[in-house]
């Protein structure tokens, strides 16, 4: 496999963004990222989409084409790719390998979701497809239930409480306020985190993630190829993928996810790296205890140690290890197949000094965890440095 | 409910024998049991030694949750409690919790047992799609 690296990002505002469609949304991400490539048109080999599904949100299937449609690329292939909340991770995984094949010379991964033209409990009803249908789905179960049933689990054996939970949130709108793409820029409180609406007990309405329309998109091309270009540019370390069972019932534990510590493993492996090389990271925090989860399964913090140690301020900017300085889902938005590759989207910016108020200094590695289902699919990257 | 599939005949009969009857598998060479019913066991990874089996209708909590905001086609109830049940033979299960009457009184390990209930309904002419639910034993 060849060396590989990106070398242009392109990200849509996140948030609930009226009348446009995600192929609307996901052409213009795509334009923003081929833009800062600076890369012809005609040079583009292949797209890949990440996205959940435009079926139940938009009454579209066989959305892929739709993108190179859009962008005058007709006849290139487009590829949509499924992997619930990973969807978008997935994308660029697939498009790393592409190119690193020798296959492709430039790939575009996209991702994108429209998500709010539904009313919330069709839009619970249709993320919660992404569990097992029949020993899930049809007992009743939605995500919040799932990643409730995750905390209580990890606060009977580690002790991790509300306040930890709460912790996490105002961390991470925190950290939104100065991202300008991001749904919310607005801090919130403990108190307030703590004793807003119960969703699915212990969790309440500042736990979960929000609906969110938006898309983003990343250039890849070989190695070679991006050193002798002038823009700014990161180089693909690793990566890894993992899948677990379907249902959540049928781990032998639920205080963390073999899958991420699995692809979390690999990547460092395949990088020849340590957790202590990462200088920051962007988890998947679709729910404030699935931040504290990663943080342990990736290897950050010991078992049962994330949540005192998000207390303490340690994965704040300037703090141990600097977690989710684009806000995260929790504030920047969850807009499904969007999210994996926003992910990458901060990295690239941290990495070249284009992150603006939010940028951290000194930094050279940079790692995403994007998880899908119950932990069923996670993907991870670690990117570095170009210059 | 936004999903035409779960309003047909078809898809809840292929699933008579788990939903209804709570039929998996034994495998009488390592003596292992499988829910939903698997076409081969996950351990000696061969069907040869695979019967249906019926599993019993107790078990114990092992996990739970209220859920507040369900997803639609699960909104007719009103807030409903959630569980993991690990059954007798070591199977683990997720359904509803019913007849919570004192939630203080739910404990990790406490014993359960699972009664036939209705799942959801399609409206006034849809099907009724029932299943187990766990009832919590005080």
């Amino acid at each position: 496999m060849r060396e590989v690296g990106i070398v242009g990002v392109g990200m849509t505002k996140f948030g609930v963004l009226g009348r446009v469609t995600s192929r609307e949304l996901a052409t213009t991400a795509a334009r923003e990222a081929m833009e800062m490539a600076n890369i012809k048109r005609e040079d583009v080999d292949a797209i890949y989409n990440g996205i959940l599904s435009p079926d139940i949100f938009e009454h579209q299937m066989h959305s892929a084409p739709g993108i190179p449609d859009y962008l005058g690329l007709n006849n290139i292939p487009s590829t949509r790719v499924e992997a619930a909340c990973a969807s978008g991770g997935l994308a660029v995984m697939q498009g790393i390998i592409s190119v690193a094949s020798g296959l492709y010379d430039t790939v575009v991964a996209t991702g994108s979701e429209k998500m709010t033209n539904l009313p919330t409990s069709h839009v619970t009803e249709a993320l919660a497809m992404c569990a097992d249908d029949v020993y899930e789905v049809s007992l009743g179960i939605t995500f919040p239930g799932a990643f409730a049933m995750v905390a209580r689990a990890h606060e009977r054996k580690y002790g991790t409480n509300a306040e930890m939970r709460a912790a996490v949130a105002v961390k991470n709108h925190k950290h939104g306020l100065h991202n300008p793409l991001a749904q919310f820029q607005k801090e919130i409180t403990i108190e307030k985190a703590m004793n807003s609406l119960m969703i699915a007990d212990p969790l309440t309405l500042y736990d979960c993630s929000p609906i969110t329309d938006g898309a983003a998109a990343v250039v890849i091309v070989p190695w070679e190829k991006a050193k002798k270009m002038d823009g700014p540019k990161m180089k693909v370390s690793s990566f890894a993928q993992a899948s677990d069972t379907m249902s959540l019932h049928d781990r032998p534990d639920i205080t963390g996810f073999k899958t991420t510590q699995v692809a979390a493993r690999k990547a460092f492996e395949r990088a020849n790296l340590k957790v202590t090389d990462i200088d920051f990271v962007e988890v998947h925090d679709c729910f404030t205890i699935a931040e504290l989860v990663a943080l342990e399964d990736i290897g950050f913090f010991e078992k049962g140690k994330a949540g005192s140690a998000t207390l303490a301020g340690d994965t704040t900017r300037g703090g141990y290890i600097p977690v989710n300085i684009s806000g995260g889902l929790k504030s920047k938005g969850h807009p499904i197949g969007a999210t994996g590759v926003s992910q990458v989207v901060e990295v690239f910016k941290q990495l070249n000094g284009m992150a603006g108020q939010r940028q951290l200094k000194d930094v050279n590695y940079g790692m995403t965890q994007n998880l899908g289902g119950s932990g069923s699919t996670i993907v991870c990257h670690i990117f570095e440095r170009g210059d | 409910m936004i999903i035409m599939t779960r309003k047909l005949v078809a898809e809840n009969w292929r699933l008579e024998k788990a939903r209804y009857a709570l039929v998996g598998n034994f495998c009488k060479k390592c003596l292992g049991y499988h829910f939903p019913k698997k076409q081969l066991c996950l351990r000696c990874k061969t069907s040869e030694h695979l019967e249906e089996y019926k599993f019993k209708h107790e078990g114990k909590l092992l996990e739970w949750t209220k859920i507040y905001d369900p997803a639609k086609g699960f909104d007719f109830a009103g807030p409903y409690y959630y569980c993991i049940v690990e059954l007798e033979e070591g199977i683990k299960i997720t359904t509803q919790l019913k007849y919570v009457t004192d939630e203080g009184r739910l404990k990790y390990g406490m014993k359960v047992k699972l009664v036939f209930r209705r799942l959801f309904s399609h409206g006034n002419e849809g099907l009724n799609t029932y299943g187990f639910k766990a009832v919590p034993v005080y």
